[in-house]
């Protein structure tokens, strides 16, 4: 008799407690599916150069290194892009290309780069201007060799936060290397 | 096998398992809190575990000490694996090819010992406090007299089977002595049967 009295309010916690486990499995659900989400993103977002121009202007002297980095954000997620980054190296060939002493400056930009939405693809602009009768215009002349042509490496980083999850913060590393043309203008 | 499959198994087995999942659910949303847009906060990562223990303690009340052990456990594995397979889901949903894909994000092996080494005391610790608050209030009075008439029966049973064992090895005893003094007639009897003839 007493066995009676006392099951159901162990029953009844029980229960209660099995219908917040089943609260909880749905919430662990939830998490899971944004956390892939997420994942997916920082995964599967690329950036890339789509273009590196030399551009060099006769009457002023000054050099104008122009790079466009592109951004694919194939997920469904937005993506803020909040600093990008390059240095910019040149040489006669590609033996010594990537020591210091072939380094002719470095670009960057931060804020204003914008959101690029879930499957689309971006570019962000960044450019460096390298001026007269300076060491990085020496080592510019010393890598053209005469002719207007010279081999080129830049390397960068492209931060990016997730505007959805403003804690969520990785970045992106791009490169280029080959061989380049100075426009004169 | 039917003892295997009791209800009481079965009601412990569930019970484990709930409280497992709500564990797993405040552990993972902790160690995720930057991932997701629901934070329950830091704090319930250690009340969690006590609270799911104590409720643990007061419905495994009616049953054996040691299922209260046997059901932490099960909880603790529950959260565990939970945890684990919550953590991975990105590699498990192919999101992420390489496994260690998905551990950049989040630290799995740290989550899983601190899942391990935090959800079996706390909720051990719980269960003993739920045991004895279910002990204390929620079981019925009528139950504590008749498990204190049980106890003094029991009690009694035992002195009853004491004084009995006592009755017999002295009745035991006292036939061993017998024996032997019937032995020792028997040994003079034959030797006296001897002169005779």
């Amino acid at each position: 008799m007493s066995k009676t009295r006392k099951l159901p309010v162990t029953d009844v916690i029980g229960i209660l407690l099995v219908i917040v486990a089943l609260v909880s499995a749905g919430g662990l659900c939830y998490v899971a599916s944004e956390y892939t989400k997420i994942a997916d993103t920082l995964v599967s977002a690329e950036a890339e150069i789509s273009s590196f121009r030399i551009v060099q202007n006769n009457a002023t002297g000054e050099v104008f290194i122009n790079v466009m980095v592109t951004l694919n954000n194939p997920s469904s997620l937005d993506i803020e892009i909040y600093r990008v980054e390059y240095q910019t190296y040149v040489d006669r060939d590609t033996s010594t290309i990537t020591s210091f002493d072939r380094y002719i400056g470095s670009g960057s930009t931060n804020d204003n780069n914008g959101t690029v939405q879930g499957g689309i693809v971006r570019e962000v602009p960044v450019s460096h201007v390298i001026m007269s009768d300076t060491l990085y215009k020496d080592r510019l002349e010393y890598a053209l060799d005469g002719d207007d042509k010279l081999y080129a490496y830049t390397g960068g980083m492209l931060w990016f936060r997730l505007p959805d999850y403003p804690d969520v913060e990785s970045k992106i590393a791009f490169g280029f290397f080959g061989e380049v043309f100075v426009r004169y203008v | 096998m039917s003892e295997m499959f009791s209800s009481s198994r079965i009601k412990l087995l569930i019970w484990s398992l709930s409280a497992g999942t709500i564990v797993a659910f405040f552990y993972v949303t902790n160690s995720l809190s930057s991932y997701t847009s629901f934070n329950p906060g830091a704090s319930l990562f250690l009340i969690s575990p006590i609270m799911c223990g104590l409720i643990l303690g007061i419905v495994t009340a009616d049953q054996e000490a040691v299922n209260a052990v046997i059901g932490t456990i099960m909880m603790m594995i529950t959260a565990t694996i939970l945890v684990a397979v919550t953590l991975l889901s990105p590699f498990i949903l192919g999101v992420v090819i390489d496994p260690t894909g998905a551990v950049v994000f989040v630290d799995l092996t740290k989550e899983i010992m601190l899942t391990i080494i935090t959800v079996l005391p706390l909720s051990l610790l719980g269960s003993v406090f739920g045991r004895m608050f279910a002990e204390n209030t929620i079981m019925a009075s009528t139950f504590k007299v008749e498990r204190q008439v049980l106890r003094s029966d029991t009690d009694e049973w035992y002195k009853m089977l004491e004084e009995k064992l006592e009755e017999k090895r002295a009745a035991l005893e006292k036939m061993e002595e017998e024996r032997r003094k019937r032995d020792l007639l028997n040994i003079e009897e034959p030797s006296e049967f001897q002169e005779q003839k």
